[in-house]
């Protein structure tokens, strides 16, 4: 099910809200678990037992994980246990076509594929059991002896299939003692309604403009609106998969959780290095803790510093899809990532920002041009036009200007959106003027925007979720 | 107004409007409410049934999809719904939305798909039958709107797919034999367009009945039978919208007056 569904705004969500606010508190974390295990059955009425399975594992692998409590290798065999099944899991459905098919390609064997459908949700799962269980094994965290609860957090519908990446830790003491108040509730129905406008209006829209440009024959495009296409991906990406993240936090505050912000601005970033503490941060921070840093992070020298931002970003790539235009990106990002530790950013750093700015944008649309093509041809057909050498004029393509003056406006609407513009006017105008905005602007554009948001899925717009594969 | 009662009322304020929200939505899928912004919508297609709940249909995904489109379909004030989508996408600069150009003076104009291979099979066809016919054979082929009213189409480039099917429609014309007389309209509706009087519907793709008289007139001046002299009666059907709004229906778009003429001389066949 989807968020952005109106059997999810006008079935689900209503049901699931009524529910949780009718009963008491002791019962709140199961009706939670009830209703998410039936949103991720839904549209995965099978695999549905496979998360159960999982979320089996990590409560009794996290119960023996307590080196407190057990002085033997009990913890230890318990945590690999984890891994392993964890790891395992996405092994084998996300991976194990891939191996084959290259195996095939390259040792020139004949191996059937295996008839597999990706469960949706597993890659943030996964991740959510397996730091569960590292934390419980480090000692952050204590085991969580009700399995109800545990589930809960594992199987919590607001950030069960596309994350935010949330960390036991940060969850711990909401899942018994979170308060739902009027005020979060508030908050979290005008993040959700931000949310879904971004999803919605902003990301489908000019995913359609990225849709309709890589799927136009090669003679009738140019290297102007090949940039277009890559440029509507960027935007599309971001607003889709910023968007999905808002609605999840705004749903958690409904309920009365806190969860950590995935996205902060990413594109006003002056170097990679700050697109990716703005970007999936949820993602990011959990390859540096749960990777990077047992790796050595930095801790053993440069030449192995090196290596681990590699591992790190080749991990991060592979973790995105079973393809190699992931694993490329990443290794892309993890190149970029050294270059500027090593001596990059202190270049940078005497450039102008506006200059620091461009470097960075370029490198990060380059970046989704490499990851928005899953197959070979296309991607290494795509790079050739980006750069001249695919035979294409520079401009005058016969779409060109319909699709510029077709796209002018919500362009301008999408680079003001990435902006902090709304973010800053909100809370200037909170300030000057507390009562009117809050009371009557605020509302009334939440209002708006659900409303603008239910006419487009009402009327079956392209809804496409980029990141419902992960 | 203290700043903790502030904060107290504007957190009322939303979860009272997104209260509000959910339950009419909600409630309009079991309690009809009536309509509160009329927008006329012609459904072309069935609306999607509530679908069975099954084993099968729930494991194989149908399930779900189905229930989707039925909610979509039978969402309340749905209409409404949809033409603000329009409008929000033509504020977004979309003044081409599902094969449909939203035009200046309130016209929706089709996009053309007169293609170079149907011109040919459809000079093919008529050259065929004028063969195999024992009667002359005229062939009128009448411009789609597009093409006479390039004015009015939004960008520059979409002149090209017009341009296309001008082309298309002059190549019909010289592809068919000799022993068919072809008359292209163009003539006399870019007259009539120059006149003043509206050629084609606003909301439709078809020529107005006052376009469909002159060119029945020049027609007949053309094939020698001389200008038909006969004094109708014009009635009209106000409050109407065409095929093509029903496809984009816009908010606050002005209806039609589709005008008909009657020869109070004539005999007409009774319709069924």
């Amino acid at each position: 099910m989807l968020f952005s569904s109106t059997t999810f705004l006008f079935g689900f969500l209503s049901l699931v809200l009524a529910c949780y606010y009718a009963v008491p508190r002791k019962f709140k974390n199961a009706v939670l678990l009830v209703f998410s295990l039936v949103f991720y059955a839904w549209g995965e009425p099978v695999y549905v037992f496979l998360m159960l399975g999982s979320i089996v594992v990590a409560y009794l692998t996290g119960l023996f994980c307590d080196r407190q409590k057990y002085k033997s290798k009990l913890p230890l065999v318990s945590l690999i246990l984890a891994i392993c099944w964890n790891m395992g899991l996405l092994l084998f459905f996300k991976y194990t076509n891939f191996f084959i098919t290259n195996a095939n390609n390259i040792f020139n064997l004949n191996i059937t594929p295996l008839d597999l459908t990706l469960p949706i949700g597993i890659s943030f799962y996964s991740f959510q059991t397996l730091s569960y269980v590292i934390d419980v094994y480090r000692g952050e965290v204590k085991p969580q002896k009700n399995l109800l609860d545990l589930a809960t957090y594992v199987s919590l519908f607001p950030q069960l299939i596309a994350g935010p990446i949330v960390r036991y830790q940060t969850i711990e003491d909401q899942l018994s003692g979170r308060k739902e108040t009027l005020d979060k509730f508030a908050r979290g129905v005008k993040r959700f309604a931000v949310g879904l406008g971004k999803k919605v209006i902003l990301a489908n829209n000019i995913g359609a403009l990225f849709e309709e440009i890589s799927n136009t024959p090669q003679a009738d495009l140019s290297v102007a609106s090949v940039w277009l296409g890559i440029i509507a991906f960027t935007f599309q990406i971001y607003f889709d998969f910023s968007g999905y993240s808002d609605m999840a936090i705004g749903l958690g505050k409904m309920f009365g959780f806190d969860f950590l912000e995935n996205f902060n601005y990413p594109y006003i970033s002056d170097s990679i290095t700050e697109f990716w503490r703005r970007w999936h941060i949820s993602l990011s921070s959990w390859f540096r803790d749960y990777v990077y840093i047992p790796l050595g992070g930095n801790r053993k020298g440069k030449l192995r510093q090196c290596v681990n931002i590699m591992i790190v970003w080749f991990l991060t790539g592979f973790w995105h899809g079973a393809n190699w235009n992931f694993m490329i990106w990443g290794v892309y990002f993890g190149i970029i990532l050294l270059c500027e530790k090593l001596f990059l950013l202190k270049a940078l750093g005497k450039l102008p920002r506006v200059f620091r700015h461009i470097y960075a944008l370029l490198l990060i649309v380059i970046g989704w041009g490499i990851f928005a093509f899953e197959d070979t041809d296309k991607l290494i057909q795509n790079f050739k036009n980006m750069f001249g050498l695919g035979g294409l004029p520079f401009a005058g393509g016969k779409y060109d200007l319909f699709w510029f003056t077709q796209n002018a406006v919500l362009l301008a609407i999408l680079v003001i959106a990435s902006l902090p513009l709304f973010k800053k006017l909100g809370e200037k105008l909170t300030v000057k003027l507390p009562a009117v905005y809050g009371c009557i602007i605020e509302p009334l554009c939440t209002a708006g925007l659900l409303i603008i948001s239910t006419a487009y899925l009402a009327s079956n717009s392209f809804n496409p979720f980029l990141y419902f594969r992960f | 107004m203290e700043k903790g009662d502030v904060k107290k009322a504007s957190s009322l304020m939303m979860t009272a409007v997104f209260a509000f929200l959910m339950l009419f939505f909600t409630l309009g899928y079991f309690v009809f409410f009536p309509t509160v912004i009329k927008v006329q919508l012609i459904e072309l297609e069935k609306k999607a049934e509530l679908p069975d709940l099954t084993i099968n249909s729930v494991t194989d995904g149908s399930f779900e999809k189905q229930l989707e489109d039925y909610m979509c379909d039978h969402i309340t004030q749905r209409p409404f719904l949809i033409a603000l989508s329009i409008k929000v996408n033509k504020i977004l600069g979309r003044t081409y939305q599902r094969g449909i150009y939203i035009a200046d003076d309130g016209y929706l104009i089709r996009e053309s798909h007169f293609t170079e291979d149907d011109a040919r099979e459809y000079a093919a066809a008529v050259s065929t039958l004028a063969e195999e016919c024992e009667v002359p054979v005229d062939l009128l082929i009448i411009p789609e709107s597009g093409i006479m009213l390039r004015d009015k189409l939004p960008l520059d480039v979409t002149h090209r797919t017009f341009d296309e099917a001008d082309k298309n429609a002059e190549l019909l014309a010289e592809l068919v034999s000799d022993k068919v007389n072809v008359c292209y309209a163009k003539e006399p509706i870019q007259e009539l367009i120059d006149e003043g009087t509206q050629a084609y519907y606003r909301t439709d793709h078809h020529w107005t009945t006052d376009c469909a008289k002159a060119v029945y007139e020049w027609y007949t001046e053309r094939i020698g039978l001389g200008h038909p002299n006969t004094e109708y009666e014009i009635h009209s059907i106000p409050d109407s919208y065409g095929h093509i709004y029903s496809l984009l229906p816009q908010l606050g778009m002005q209806s039609e007056e589709i005008r008909y003429y009657v020869n109070p001389k004539g005999e007409y066949n009774d319709l069924p």
